[in-house]
């Protein structure tokens, strides 16, 4: 290897290891000396890149994922995997009896659930703060016009039709699940019933969302409350 | 064997910070960066199952923030800050040297396919290789991407430091 090498491959990784490259380092003093250089710079480059994450970032992420409790027993894990699969059956029988709507839309919904269906367990003991939910809503082109209770769970999501929004909101009888859905429209209304699950899929100015909570729930009025606070302007 | 909320919190705790660096290095704003480190976590909770390797979950990690930050991009490009403002969180006394902010400022003038793998290497420590699968470009076009990134960076620094410190 000679020095003009030496320098290329210098610039394009100063922490490679090869034989050669190491071995040219350590028999030329000006290839030395530079290696030493670049050496110092990448350091530098380094330092002036790590800038500390904000306070709390880290409990915020974890928080996100109220799953963490899944470090309790395994009959929870029985309980909850018995759930997703009863709303999975739930919907079926509904799908035969019933013409509420096309089937994809239900149970994308559904099976959307039944995977995030830890952010569902245990009591929350995090609230998402409105900052936050409003900037989730810009950055997928709406805005949050109102306020939508106590949020414990909110992420960006992807379903088939494009990007959304997953919200777990605590509702009156424990968790209730709103998937914003903007690229995803429906024509009307659609009821949607799931085992214990009870909820609605509606139309929006953009799109469209799903309510999704315990049996008794007040969806509607949830439904309501997302309807008039959400502005999309795609 | 399956995966646990102890893993996601290793995966939380081994990563979370170096792809804030990241995320503030692409976007240039403290709430974008915390977002999109927000929305990468929140997406890999969704995959956690395949992210049992830990070599492999830093690669999709760092794709998966980098796919966020493209979308951002898609649909409005945000209002960035000049670097005399980065950070906008309470930082160390390091950061507010001039030699840093100095190196901020350069690197911010770099073409975003020069910054982007030499942020992938510096920050990340990915290899040549591992970059060019990442970006899907060939390994000899990250080689020299990289080496260019570098010779401007210290061009810039050697040549005009007076003139970078007065933007």
């Amino acid at each position: 290897m000679n020095c003009l090498q030496f320098r290329r491959k210098l610039l394009e990784d100063p922490t490679r290891q090869e034989d050669d490259f190491l071995t040219h380092a350590g028999q030329c003093a000006g290839c030395r000396a530079e290696y030493l250089r670049c050496q110092a710079f990448e350091q530098e480059l380094l330092a002036a890149l790590q800038v500390p994450p904000p306070a709390g970032l880290r409990e915020e992420i974890i928080h996100q994922h109220p799953g963490r409790a899944a470090t309790g027993t395994k009959h929870r894990r029985w309980l909850l995997t018995g759930l997703a699969a009863s709303l999975l059956l739930g919907i079926g029988i509904g799908m035969r009896l019933t013409v509420f709507a096309g089937p994809s839309l239900q149970q994308e919904v559904i099976g959307h659930i039944a995977h995030e269906m830890p952010l569902l367990e245990g009591p929350a003991d995090h609230w998402v703060d409105n900052d936050r939910l409003r900037r989730l809503f810009t950055g997928l082109g709406g805005e949050l016009d109102g306020e939508l209770g106590r949020v414990r769970h909110a992420g960006r999501c992807h379903m088939d039709g494009g990007d959304g929004l997953h919200l777990v909101v605590q509702g009156e009888r424990g968790p209730v699940t709103l998937l914003l859905m903007p690229a995803q429209p429906v024509d009307g209304v659609l009821p949607l019933q799931a085992g214990e699950f009870q909820g609605v899929i509606m139309p929006l100015d953009h799109g469209s969302m799903a309510v999704v909570g315990n049996n008794g729930e007040p969806v509607m009025h949830l439904a309501e409350r997302v309807r008039k606070s959400v502005h999309w302007h795609l | 064997m399956k995966p646990s909320q102890t893993t996601f919190e290793e995966l939380v705790d081994a990563h979370y910070a170096e792809l804030y660096h990241f995320a503030l290095a692409r976007c240039g704003r403290a709430d974008l960066a915390q977002d999109l480190v927000q929305e990468t976590f929140s997406r890999a909770w969704g995959a956690r199952r395949q992210l049992q390797s830990v070599q492999r979950a830093r690669a999709w990690l760092y794709t998966t923030l980098r796919r966020e930050h493209a979308r951002l991009y898609e649909r409005q490009r945000p209002e960035t800050r000049p670097s005399e403002q980065l950070p906008v969180v309470p930082v160390s006394d390091r950061h507010c040297d001039p030699d840093s902010l100095a190196l901020l400022q350069v690197l911010e003038r770099l073409a975003d396919n020069y910054r982007e793998p030499l942020l992938l290497q510096v920050l990340g420590g990915f290899s040549c290789a591992e970059i060019s699968a990442m970006l899907e470009i060939s390994e000899n076009t990250v080689c020299t991407r990289l080496y260019r990134a570098r010779r401007q960076l210290r061009s810039a620094l050697d040549d005009e430091p007076k003139k970078v410190l007065a933007r």
